[in-house]
């Protein structure tokens, strides 16, 4: 199978600073894939990184087999970006931005337009600067599901909307996934949206990929124990693949990544004296994978993370 | 692109149309005041500053709203080329540019020509085109800055000194410099439009393209930088020569407050028997000043803004005349009125325009002297609106012609004018009586070249005058020098003395800074500056700058920049792992341009290095 983007060895520098490292990344065409991560982990570099719009300071991208640095007008159209802001030319009507947008698009396909459009209340003749964020965000979907791309990436396109804004835009975009034949790159941090509509889950941390897979096989990486050590817990470096554990009335609840039933003896060996598996959901294990390296005052003054 | 062109002019179309109405409505203000059509300087200034700067800001508003990250995507990420979308960007700001600074002024001057009796020649619908170009150029140069991680693209702006600064020549002179300008600019902005805005100009032929003009602004500033490290400290110190003036040197003569002090230090040495008697006289003598160097005469078809006077007014018949570059007449028209009252032509008055056979017209665009002079380069022609007559006032001899425009003193009282040969001293009465034909009362041949002088003082004696001529290359290049001259009632002249001041005032180092920091950067700017006006004759041609002759050490500090500025450049495109054919272009070009273009390369390049390793 093809992939629609490959990265290999990508790094971006913005002087010290590091926002990818190494990015190793395949996306397979077809599918929502939903890309995850703290603020500062690379997510918005990485987009900038494939549309060519920022070069990278070492490795390689490519975009629908196509190098990201020099992508051709014929690449281009056949990807659609949407950003969370949803820029638009505000000073035209919605109307004649359509009409503008689909001047570029020879496969503009109106019934997607129309579809995705129908699930948010946008009058063509009202100035793009005068719609709400949601009709906004509708009217951006729609067209940029409309171009008919092959890849489309959504750089957290729900931020700001209300419930009913986000349940159609989400709606819009399962429609089109369904209906299309296009890749879609979703980024958000409303892991209830991930949880929806990702087919494949890619968490960034620090410019760092840190997971590529299904969702189920994601959450079937960490696991939830909760354990009594008879009030103090071990320390955390004790705890093979330790992420996260909280005090909540004398009992530890520990969350901790990659490991099998067996866990539950390295947790007796360690002290505790009842130990329960537990079920973890996705938003759940997700958090629980950020906020590992997560710095906190406390772990700075400390000289540790957790 | 047509629909990007068309989305993008909407962005502006309202404010391009405000500011088309309120310029309207400044030109029916000021048409109340005065002619909208006179090149009064303020008048020029206001509206050349319009354009400059209006082309400069919108061009940096217009790129720097794209420019915004999400803006920047949403404008690159589209089935276009990078060169289709600019040119759509760039058509849309050359329509705002045209409808706010360009279209007014052909609206008013098309009003004025169908409306009005007013004089509107071919000439009045080229200065708006003046207007566009010109704002085209700094909406270009704003966009460049932006869209250019060139450091010193601002620098470009010294370009514009050769479209506002000169009187130019002829009509191609005015104007192939402004479409140099646009056509290198635009295919700046097009090389600099890419979809990351952060990587720097790569084609040897967009570094020539930028590094050859940006190298003459920072030549430019190079040179004002000897105030930093020379002439401020010296004054802190209070050890500067404009303190404490250095005596022997040409500068020295301004020193010397009075008179009479200046000619004793202009004769020092002399063993001219009267030399102490001519000092004396001057002491009690009136002092004037002729300067005979030459003038841009008016062309036909230039740009009303450069006029210098609109109109010949007679305030006793209450009629204005204006000279037609169209008709090559001059114009009567009643104030009150503005009804015709015939022209005037070569050979007299007419009653009409269409009375005027080929032999009436003037044969070269005469400019006015006062109320009631006309002159050419070679004739001054005096006119009598009451009796209607045009008179021969005076007329040099085969084969001279006028240098220099008529300049009247007060005090003592004489009009002067400089021809190629020589320069005649009027009686001033007479010069501007409109009845009287006029003789020169002195005839001083020029002692030099008049290019080299910068004028003449002139002292009247009881036996006529003495003319103290002097100028910084009187001698030739950085020869300073005066001569002074003694022309008799009767017309003999006797040459009293030459000094030539061989002390300097600076240091050469400091004189010549400009040649020493980059020579070719002279023989660039001025020659061209000289095509555009041949009579400006401070821009040396190729020629005179091959004759100039500077201290020895002056070669060897600009051989010693050069060397060093090479070297630099190639151990900075050695870091900067730039290929073959790019270091091999900026080699050439601080080979030749010296420091400004190693200062160039500076700008043009990240000033860190990334290593992805590091």
């Amino acid at each position: 199978m093809q992939n629609c983007i490959e990265t290999n060895g990508l790094t971006k520098k913005f002087g010290k600073k590091t926002a990818l490292k190494d990015f190793d990344l395949t996306v397979e065409l077809g599918g929502i894939h939903a890309i995850v991560g703290s603020n500062g982990a690379g997510k918005s570099t990485l987009f900038r990184l494939l549309l060519g719009v920022t070069t990278p300071t070492s490795g390689s991208a490519m975009l629908l087999g196509n190098d990201c640095q020099s992508l051709t007008p014929d690449v281009r159209g056949r990807v659609g970006y949407v950003n969370e802001e949803h820029t638009l030319p505000a000073w035209m009507t919605a109307g004649s931005v359509k009409k503008f947008q689909q001047s570029f698009y020879p496969q503009w396909n109106e019934n997607i337009y129309k579809s995705v459009v129908g699930y948010f209340d946008v009058d063509p003749k009202q100035k793009v600067s005068g719609l709400s964020r949601g009709e906004r965000a509708g009217l951006n979907l729609a067209m940029a599901l409309a171009q008919s791309p092959n890849l489309l990436i959504l750089d957290e396109p729900t931020l700001g909307l209300d419930v009913v804004a986000r349940q159609s835009f989400l709606e819009a975009v399962m429609f089109t996934e369904t209906e299309g034949n296009t890749t879609i790159i979703y980024c958000s941090h409303q892991m209830e949206e991930i949880e929806r509509v990702a087919d494949k889950l890619i968490i960034m941390e620090k410019g760092v990929l840190q997971n590529n897979s299904s969702p189920d096989a994601f959450v079937s990486r960490i696991s939830y124990w909760i354990a009594d050590f008879g009030g103090k817990m071990p320390a955390r470096e004790k705890i093979p693949g330790f992420l996260s554990a909280r005090d909540i009335d004398g009992i530890h609840h520990v969350m901790v990544a990659d490991q099998d039933k067996s866990f539950g003896s390295v947790l007796t060996q360690l002290g505790a004296t009842a130990v329960t598996p537990n079920t973890v959901n996705l938003e759940r294990a997700v958090n629980a994978f950020l906020t590992k390296n997560h710095n906190t005052p406390g772990s700075i003054n400390a000289g540790s993370q957790g | 692109m047509f629909e990007l062109y068309k989305s993008e002019f909407s962005r502006y179309r309202k404010w391009s149309l405000i500011l088309l109405g309120a310029l309207l409505g400044v030109f029916l203000l000021v048409s109340k005041l005065k002619p909208i059509l006179e090149g009064d300087a303020l008048q020029n200034f206001a509206f050349t500053a319009f354009a400059v700067m209006g082309g400069l800001i919108f061009g940096v508003v217009q790129m720097l709203l794209h420019k915004r990250t999400n803006n920047w995507t949403y404008l690159v990420h589209r089935p276009l080329s990078a060169h289709k979308i600019y040119a759509a960007i760039a058509g849309a700001g050359f329509t705002v540019v045209f409808i706010a600074v360009a279209l007014p002024w052909w609206i008013m001057t098309t009003s004025l020509d169908l409306f009005t009796n007013n004089v509107v020649d071919n000439r009045h619908y080229v200065y708006p085109l003046f207007l566009l170009l010109t704002s085209y150029i700094t909406y270009l140069i704003g966009s460049l800055v932006i869209l250019n991680p060139n450091k010193g693209v601002i620098a470009l702006l010294i370009m514009l000194y050769a479209v506002l600064a000169p009187a130019p020549d002829s009509t191609l002179t005015q104007f192939l410099p402004s479409l140099a300008f646009v056509g290198v600019f635009l295919y700046l902005n097009f090389m600099s439009f890419k979809p990351d805005l952060s990587t720097h100009t790569k084609k040897p032929l967009a570094i020539i393209l930028m590094a050859v003009p940006m190298s003459l602004g920072l030549a430019f500033l190079l040179m004002l930088s000897t105030a930093v490290f020379y002439h401020i400290p010296l004054f802190i110190l209070d050890k500067h020569p404009d303190n404490h003036p250095v005596k022997g040197s040409y500068s020295y003569l301004w020193a010397e407050v009075t008179p009479a002090k200046r000619l004793a230090y202009a004769l020092e040495g002399s063993d001219h028997p009267k030399a102490a008697y001519f000092i004396k006289q001057v002491e009690l003598a009136d002092e004037g000043y002729i300067s005979p160097d030459h003038w841009t005469f008016p062309r036909r078809g230039q740009m009303y803004n450069k006029d210098r006077q609109f109109a010949l007014r007679d305030s006793t018949s209450n009629t204005s005349w204006q000279f037609s570059h169209d008709s090559m007449l001059l114009e009567g028209r009643n104030v009150t009125t503005r009804q015709r009252v015939g022209v005037v032509g070569m050979n007299g008055f007419l009653d009409s325009a269409d009375l005027a056979t080929s032999a009436d017209r003037f044969d070269e665009v005469p400019f006015m002297v006062g109320d009631k002079l006309l002159a050419t380069t070679k004739v001054i022609y005096s006119v009598n609106f009451a009796d209607r007559v045009l008179t021969v006032k005076f007329k040099p001899e085969a084969g001279e012609y006028f240098i220099s425009r008529p300049q009247p003193n007060t005090k003592p009282d004489y009009a002067s004018v400089a021809t190629n040969k020589r320069t005649l001293i009027f009686d001033k009465a007479e010069f501007f009586d409109e009845n009287i034909l006029v003789v020169p009362e002195y005839s001083l041949p020029h002692p030099v070249d008049p290019a080299n002088i910068t004028y003449c003082w002139t002292f009247q004696l009881v036996d006529g005058y003495l003319f103290l001529c002097h100028g910084r290359d009187y001698f030739g290049f950085g020869r300073g020098g005066t001569e002074l001259i003694h022309a008799k009632l009767g017309g003999t002249m006797e040459m009293i003395a030459r000094r030539e001041y061989t002390v300097r005032k600076l240091p050469s180092w400091v004189n010549n800074f400009n040649d020493i920091v980059s020579p070719a950067a002279t023989y660039l700017s001025a020659p061209v500056l000289r095509w555009i006006e041949p009579a400006e004759t401070g821009n040396f041609t190729f020629t005179e700058l091959r004759a100039r002759e500077f201290e020895p050490y002056i070669y060897v500090l600009m051989i010693m920049f050069q060397i060093f500025s090479v070297i630099a450049a190639f151990l900075m495109a050695r870091r900067h792992s730039l290929n073959k054919a790019q270091t091999a272009t900026w080699l050439v070009l601080t080979a030749a341009l010296s420091l400004p273009a190693l200062v160039a390369f500076f700008l043009m390049n990240p000033w860190r290095v990334e290593k992805a390793d590091s």
